[in-house]
């Protein structure tokens, strides 16, 4: 067992739960028990600092809480190469879809500057690639979906299977276009197709905002663990208490933002105030971010051994001192 | 002399604690900031309104 290394990084895997302040308490006693330990101690801090021990069980400490916060949103368990192939789908449809809002842009100028023998060429060409834009952008959302294990298996095929079918509808209206002949089909089909694209718009912009709400949660949870970690630094008095005091005001509106956000969601909203809400979570989260950067520089500031470097030349300098 | 190294080494391990503790918030706090971006990011590629023109557009093929 490496004694002191091993106590505190067991205590900071903890921080996320309510029982981590009783641990914390004991601290300098644990500490004092550890150093009676004469022969023992000096040897294991040496040992544990040139072997990385330091470093690494950091490491695990804050792959341990990224796990924890992972699970506990866990809605469905996905094979791993699921979620990967599911990935690289939407980064796909994420570079077709681009490519296709260039052709978009060049088709519709086409279209417009087209003399009146070509008018019809030109609209079908852009009525084509209206179509492959409409998809990707579909795609894009149906693969998130896919990779996304923070929604429930009953809503993800829901969202899916409607993503589906819009696909299908909107593939039906291509091979129309491409079949028709005279100015007033495409005209029609324009026409059909813009109804389409009228009646999926606030569907799909909800199934977009629950996707981006589900990833926002994520990050919200991972920044009420700091916030945890830094109540429980504070106990040290080293936080700044106004500046804390921001950080938290941040966190509570992120977080009630995203739960009107969520709520609205789950209650069939209007996708419009759902995207607003989710923004102003993600924009209070940034500001809680910036406060917490002041807050450790300022600690940083006033204690330069706040470099974990330094920390582990001083065990070092010690442990050789001693020998 | 025994004092000395036992307080050298209380010292030591009470900067030890703040120091993890801080160093951690730091490292963390860069993950997340991270990830906020991606959020962003997301939200963007995902937003209704990369779409939004075709509804304009069509409408002009409509009534050429």
């Amino acid at each position: 067992m490496l004694s002191l290394p091993i106590a505190i990084a067991e205590e900071g895997s903890s921080s996320d739960d309510s029982e981590l302040n009783e641990s914390r308490v004991d601290d300098s006693q644990e500490i004092e028990v550890e150093a009676r330990d004469k022969t023992g101690v000096r040897t294991r801090l040496k040992e544990s600092v040139k072997d990385g021990e330091v470093r690494k069980e950091l490491e695990v400490r804050d792959e341990n809480s990224r796990l924890r916060v992972k699970e506990r949103l866990l809605a469905r368990d996905l094979p791993d190469n699921a979620v990967v192939e599911a990935r690289l789908r939407f980064e796909q449809a994420k570079e077709n879809f681009l490519e296709a809002r260039t052709r978009y842009e060049e088709r519709m100028k086409e279209f417009r500057e087209a003399g009146a023998e070509e008018k019809d060429a030109k609209a079908r060409n852009f009525l084509g690639v209206s179509i492959d834009v409409f998809i990707e952008h579909l795609t894009k959302i149906k693969a998130q979906v896919q990779a996304n294990e923070n929604i429930e298996e009953e809503r993800a095929n829901e969202i899916i299977s409607y993503i589906d079918s819009s696909i299908a509808k909107v593939t039906e209206l291509k091979a129309k276009i491409d079949n028709s002949e005279t100015k007033e089909e495409l005209k029609q089909n324009s026409r059909e197709l813009r109804l389409l694209f009228v009646e999926i718009k606030q569907t799909v912009s909800r199934h977009s905002q629950r996707i981006v709400n589900s990833k926002q949660e994520y990050v919200l949870e991972r920044t009420e663990s700091l916030e945890r970690r830094l109540a429980n630094t504070e106990v040290r008095g080293e936080v700044n208490q106004e500046k804390l005091r921001i950080f938290t005001s941040f966190m509570i509106e992120a977080r009630n933002k995203f739960n009107e956000a969520k709520d609205l969601l789950n209650s069939g909203g209007d996708a419009a105030t759902v995207k607003r809400l989710n923004m102003e979570s993600r924009e209070a989260l940034k500001q809680a971010h910036q406060a917490l950067k002041e807050i450790t520089n300022e600690i940083k500031e006033k204690r330069p051994g706040f470099n974990i470097n330094e920390v582990e030349d001083i065990l070092l300098r010690g442990a050789e001192n001693e020998q | 002399m025994n004092n000395k190294i036992l307080l050298a080494l209380l010292i030591t391990g009470v900067l030890f604690i703040a120091a993890c503790g801080s160093q951690e918030a730091v490292v963390q706090d860069n993950e997340v900031s991270q990830d906020l971006d991606d959020v962003d990011q997301l939200a963007d590629d995902l937003d209704v309104d990369n779409i939004e023109d075709l509804e304009k557009d069509l409408q002009e093929i409509e009534n050429y």
